[in-house]
């Protein structure tokens, strides 16, 4: 097993002498962080809400079979087609109708969101509003899309023949959401984030391949070679060393950097 | 008169000087000595020697053990102070029993290998830097030290990043590489500590050092340590194995290598490369795990 107690500290060990290539691919991936950034498209949220009004008395199911159903409606085809030719969605884009409504499902969803009083009563959890997201390349077209979605809904409801429920516009999307995009900062800190981790998989692997021989009984039954001493850590812990050694590893790639003493 | 039948007449020097009995033997015994001593100093080292010129004949001093006496009298003597050392990871008494124990075993085992091979030069080293060798080869030199009889040189030839001189607190050592390269004298070099054990300080890093170790006037020096000095033992902390080609150039000029191993992190294929590499010259003593999880000789 390779995460044993004194393999593990192997591993510390195997982990920090190759201390520089962790650090050399963690500034790789900050670098190609900083460097994607600009790549990577914006995208902007933006939210309605409408009030859910459902009769008194109303039976639950029904209630959330309609709720299904303006949300059936509102993901078809019909609809999402209308609302991608009234807002010029995807103008441009050498997508078809069938990739345009995939994307666009994929950039709207719908959150149910319930009475949280009631349940604390111990009564039935009540469904009170519905939140529409939408996103989007811009923060206008994002709310334009909501906001049409909500219409929508609204329109779905008034026409259904069983209304036991009612919605009411409660918020409209507005344009002033911040962009949910990650910044070069975020994806140099991701990119620093994984190229660590690579390093360190990397040495896990390489470790697991070839492993430390650490007590004299795997040495001699590996090479014939007879140990004639086990010597413990006899040096006493020294912070001062050790941060003298983590500056001087990386001068000594410094032209006219001189090696540690070697011990 | 004495007795011509229990009389042995030697003439030296076409008769001039006539020596009878047991002066005689003496005389005789001590050209012995002589002869042998200087057939070690034309021979090449490896395996040429035998348990007297290793341990002494405990006879009368030869001509050329006299010239040690007085060169190891002539060598500074250096005192270290006990707290530096220790806390350097150094072990020069038995004030630490259990570490300086581990040292006096592997002092014995070595000194036992040492006899049975004839061997008299010992390099030590570690298949990468940091590994400990220099903390290794300075306890065993002082374990060697501690004995009560008997003489061990330690010389840094870690030129390139020179440990020892550190490890013992010693701020302003003089340059190896002068003497090395036969700038110098030996006695400028070398201190003595204690009765039994004289040091060879590199105090300036000489990068590119694997380059000059081909030099003739480089072996010739190193030869001349063992000479002159006439310890039994010659402890040559060299640079790593696996790091360029200074260990490979220094192997062929000692008896044997002593390799020691980082338990917690050199692996068991630079251990296997380190192997065939010192084997390929020279015999391999045995193994010194360093920073093992159980102390103690042997597995």
């Amino acid at each position: 097993m390779i995460f044993e107690w004194p393999h593990l500290r192997g591993l510390w060990r195997r982990v920090r002498g190759r201390a520089p290539r962790i650090l050399a691919l963690a500034l790789c991936g900050a670098l190609a962080g900083v460097l994607v950034s600009p790549l990577t498209p914006a995208r902007f949220d933006a939210r309605a809400v409408l009030e859910v009004d459902a009769q008194a008395g109303a039976d639950p199911q029904a209630l959330a079979r309609q709720m299904q159903a303006i949300e059936l409606r509102l993901m078809g085809a019909e609809t999402l087609i209308g609302i991608i030719e009234r807002h010029g969605l995807f103008e441009g884009d050498a997508l078809g109708e069938a990739e345009k409504l995939a994307a666009l499902r994929g950039a709207v969803r719908f959150d149910p969101i319930f009475d949280r009083f009631s349940q604390t009563l111990g009564e039935a959890r009540q469904l009170v509003a519905l939140s529409i997201r939408a996103q989007s390349e811009t923060p206008e077209k994002a709310a334009r899309i909501a906001n049409d979605l909500a219409q929508s809904a609204l329109d779905l409801a008034a026409r259904a023949p069983t209304g036991v429920l009612r919605l009411l516009p409660l918020e409209r999307a507005r344009s002033t959401y911040a962009a949910r995009r990650i910044g070069p900062l975020g994806l140099a800190v991701l990119g620093t984030l994984a190229g660590a981790f690579a390093g360190f998989v990397q040495i896990v692997l390489a470790y697991r391949r070839d492993p430390v021989l650490r007590n004299a009984a795997q040495i001699e039954q590996q090479f014939g070679l007879r140990v004639l001493a086990s010597v413990p850590d006899l040096r006493k812990p020294s912070r001062s060393r050790d941060l003298a050694r983590l500056v001087h590893r990386p001068l000594k790639w410094l032209p006219g950097g001189r090696e540690r003493p070697d011990l | 008169m004495s007795n011509p039948d229990k009389t042995t007449a030697c003439a030296e020097d076409r008769g001039k000087i006539l020596v009878f009995g047991a002066a005689a033997d003496r005389l005789k015994k001590a050209a012995e000595e002589s002869r042998k001593i200087r057939s070690v100093a034309i021979s090449p080292f490896r395996g040429g020697v035998g348990r007297e010129a290793l341990f002494g004949t405990g006879g009368s001093l030869t001509g050329g053990q006299v010239r040690s006496e007085a060169l190891w009298d002539a060598l500074p003597a250096i005192a270290f102070p006990v707290e530096k050392l220790r806390a350097n990871g150094l072990f020069p008494n038995r004030e630490h029993p259990e570490a300086s124990a581990i040292f006096d075993s592997l002092r014995t085992r070595l000194s036992s290998l040492c006899l049975q091979n004839g061997w008299r030069r010992v390099l030590i080293t570690s298949p990468r830097a940091g590994g400990g060798k220099s903390l290794v080869a300075a306890n065993l030199a002082l374990a060697l030290a501690r004995r009560s009889e008997g003489r061990a040189v330690l010389v840094d030839l870690a030129l390139a990043a020179p440990g020892l001189a550190g490890l013992f607190g010693v701020t302003e050592a003089s340059d190896l590489s002068a003497y090395l390269f036969g700038k110098s004298p030996l006695e400028q070099h070398f201190h003595r500590m204690g009765p039994g054990l004289a040091l060879g300080f590199a105090g300036v890093a000489l990068p590119g050092a694997s380059d000059h170790w081909h030099a003739p006037a480089v072996r010739r020096r190193l030869d001349e340590i063992t000479l002159r000095l006439a310890p039994d033992l010659t402890l040559f902390d060299a640079p790593p194995l696996l790091g360029g080609d200074g260990v490979i150039a220094l192997l062929p000029r000692v008896d044997a290598a002593l390799l020691v191993v980082d338990a917690t992190r050199d692996t068991a294929s630079e251990i296997a490369a380190s192997k065939a590499l010192i084997e390929d010259s020279c015999p391999l003593a045995g193994i010194v795990l360093n920073r093992a999880e159980t102390s103690g000789v042997g597995p």
